[in-house]
């Protein structure tokens, strides 16, 4: 049993950075041969993996009934359906044998992605960075059967941190890197027909998008005043559960101003000319030499998907569908016509039911039935909350006015003293 | 640099020719200057050698707060100050001498990329080898570092930094690892740059670019640099290809040319950080 856990705040842009780098390092030491596992079960993706499914042990496919795809949607996600981008949907693959031999047939790969943050993000208020996603674009491009959950509270994860993937033998797993790693394991590998300069030439991209682009994301997003009030705090006050929303938006925002004040020094935050000049400069430098690998070709390397192109649309496509109000870097990128096609054919290629079309596919369908599902229990937690808020505030009131008769009582004169007993006497009576 | 400072510097520098009085600095070779400053130094040098610029090294103890950016070297050409690779190769660009004007789109994006890969990898390792690895910094960085500086001074400016690389390299996630995943790291960014390389005499073809420079400079200073122990340079020396592309670029830039400049530096860089 897999599932994927992705508690949105955590998983932020910055866990996403060492993630996506240390996931892509591995990639490096592939070996030939090792995605034996047929992956290419799922109807629901005809894309072109398929390309690359080794047929030898095909045939080992136990039965086809599919199991329900878990498609869990917290309610107020539903009216959130993101008329643009939703980067996290289910995978609605039958489970049978397609953990390479972890169980016999009918396994079920759950993800649980409290992703949903930045899934949604992406959907609704505009689209936010959803850094985390980069591990299910991965996912999706390899095949992998995976069950997203949405989950909009960290706490709900059982790890506390998002994204989190659960998995029947190691348990859960919650490091970006260690997910892609795990998949890899699991011979779900997107870059199985990379050549071994094609590898060499992932792991420069890496790089290049870490140190150029990524953190010029994160000012964009998390410090750019503009952005961060219209924006990002905005969205995610709307998402985040109620007693962390108050909160959890600023520790992120400080979280980030933090890092980028290590990486970049004090005086460029300070200095708004040095900053747009230089990095900004710099990122929109990186999106046109993007733009230039990539040249009319439909992913980096060709006709299939690499984690490259894991990385590179997870990181644009937040870009591209956010309403940002202070819109520079993205200005640029919609002006690199190939960049944008890319990611559009990619959200049409492998998140299709994500779109705007709610009523895409099997996934959609079977996704009600799980977020009915996780709807209880939710449900459960509101009502018990507006009952226990009811009840502070009654007791809040009693108390009150408690200790109003109290402190006029102790912090009187001593002859008052049997005045207030008597008080409080009569609103016991009353 | 800063910004304003060097569109300016990009004005004014193509209107005058590379002068013969041009300068480098870096910090004292012999008793100084620590592996990730030397490759760097010896990155910028590799890089105006092969555009055929003159270029005088001196050493100055306190050539780290000569720098405009903190950070050696740097060149002081004419009137401008110009530190760091990457700028220096845009202010060379803009005299009119460029490495990379032979690649087309794709290929100089590709340079790019694989710049970036070895500040990202190589730098940030020879770093944390130099002030995250306890021995290291015990024998090596703390002495050297602090050499030019009397007694309480050299501990506090040592300590200084190093708490100032250490919050970077938290920054950027390197804080957890241990030397081992350090080593992997590095073992697999020198995986990439040899299948890059393959068989060319250069990264991309016949000609040297700014890559080389850098991947040069790096390299060769570690392969002969004597630390605590040399797990870093037979990490590198696995690939043959790299170790003779360094022999190569050695012999044709630094051996034949002036021998007062580069050379020494590079070859004497084994000495200091000798134990």
């Amino acid at each position: 049993m897999t599932e994927w856990l992705c508690p949105s705040a955590t998983c932020a842009c910055c866990r996403l950075t060492e993630c996506t780098l240390l996931s892509s390092r591995r990639y490096l030491t592939r070996t030939a041969g090792e995605r034996e596992g047929d992956v290419s079960s799922s109807p629901a993706l005809a894309a072109p993996w398929h390309r690359r499914v080794p047929t030898a042990g095909t045939q080992s496919r136990p039965s086809p009934s599919p199991s329900p795809p878990t498609f869990v949607n917290l309610p107020h996600d539903r009216h959130l359906q993101p008329p643009g981008v939703v980067l996290l949907g289910v995978e609605a693959e039958e489970g049978p044998a397609l953990l390479g031999g972890q169980a016999e047939g009918g396994q079920e790969v759950h993800v649980v992605d409290s992703q949903k943050l930045h899934a949604d993000l992406v959907g609704h208020a505009g689209h936010l960075p959803s850094l985390a996603h980069q591990q299910q674009t991965y996912a999706r491009f390899t095949g992998a059967p995976l069950k997203v959950h949405r989950v909009t509270s960290p706490w709900r994860s059982p790890s506390g941190h998002l994204p989190a993937l659960r998995t029947r033998d190691e348990g859960i797993i919650s490091k970006p890197q260690q997910i892609i790693t795990h998949l890899r394991k699991q011979k779900y590998n997107a870059d199985y027909d990379l050549s071994a300069t094609q590898s060499a030439d992932t792991l420069a991209f890496v790089s290049l998008l870490e140190e150029k682009l990524l953190p010029v994301l994160i000012h964009t997003f998390w410090v750019d005043a503009k952005n961060y009030v219209e924006h990002t705090r905005k969205w995610y006050a709307e998402t985040i559960p109620f007693p962390l929303n108050f909160f959890l938006p600023n520790a992120m925002h400080k979280r980030h101003l933090e890092r980028l004040q290590l990486i970049w020094g004090d005086d460029y935050m300070e200095d708004e000319e040095k900053l747009e000049k230089e990095l900004y400069r710099e990122a929109r430098e990186c999106l046109t030499l993007l733009s230039q690998r990539l040249g009319s070709q439909k992913f980096f390397f060709g006709d299939s998907p690499a984690s490259l192109d894991a990385l590179v649309f997870s990181r644009l496509a937040p870009l591209l569908k956010a309403k940002l109000p202070n819109g520079k870097l993205q200005q640029h990128l919609k002006s690199l016509q190939n960049l944008c096609n890319y990611c559009t054919s990619i959200l049409s290629l492998y998140f299709p039911w994500d779109g705007g079309d709610p009523l895409t596919g099997v996934p959609r369908a079977a996704g009600t039935d799980g977020s009915e599902a996780e709807e209880d229990p939710h449900k459960r937690r509101k009502q018990l909350l507006s009952v226990l808020v009811g009840l502070v505030a009654m007791l809040g009131y009693a108390f009150l006015s408690g200790i109003v008769s109290i402190q006029r009582g102790s912090v009187g004169p001593a002859g008052r003293q049997p005045i207030t007993l008597e008080e409080e006497e009569e609103e016991e009576e009353e | 640099m800063s910004l304003v400072a060097e569109a300016f510097v990009t004005q004014l520098a193509a209107a005058e020719p590379w002068p013969e009085n041009a300068a480098l600095y870096q910090q004292l070779k012999e008793e100084q200057i620590l592996l990730s400053d030397n490759a760097s130094s010896l990155a910028v040098q590799a890089f105006l050698q092969m555009c055929n610029l003159p270029v005088r090294v001196i050493c100055r103890a306190n050539a780290e707060y000569m720098s405009p950016s903190g950070k050696v070297p740097f060149i002081h050409v004419g009137n401008q100050v110009v530190s760091e690779l990457g700028p220096i190769v845009q202010f060379v660009k803009a005299k009119g001498h460029s490495l990379s004007d032979g690649l087309d789109e794709v290929q100089k994006a590709e340079m790019k990329a694989y710049m970036e890969l070895v500040n990202n990898m190589l730098l940030t390792a020879e770093l944390y080898l130099q002030w995250r690895d306890d021995v290291t910094v015990e024998e090596i960085t703390h002495p050297r570092y602090g050499s030019p500086y009397p007694w309480p001074l050299n501990r506090i400016l040592s300590y200084q930094k190093q708490w100032e690389v250490r919050r970077k390299m938290k920054a950027i996630g390197w804080a957890g690892k241990t030397l081992e995943q350090v080593l992997e790291d590095v073992d697999q960014c020198c995986h990439a740059l040899s299948q890059r390389l393959g068989t060319q005499p250069y990264f991309f073809n016949k000609h040297p670019t700014e890559l080389d420079a850098l991947v040069f400079g790096h390299l060769f200073t570690i392969l002969t640099t004597q630390l605590i122990t040399d797990e870093l340079s037979e990490k590198v020396k696995n690939y043959s290809n790299l170790t003779a592309f360094c022999r190569r670029i050695e012999q044709q830039y630094f051996e034949g040319h002036d021998k007062d400049s580069s050379a020494i530096a590079a070859r004497s860089s084994k000495r200091p950080l000798l134990r």
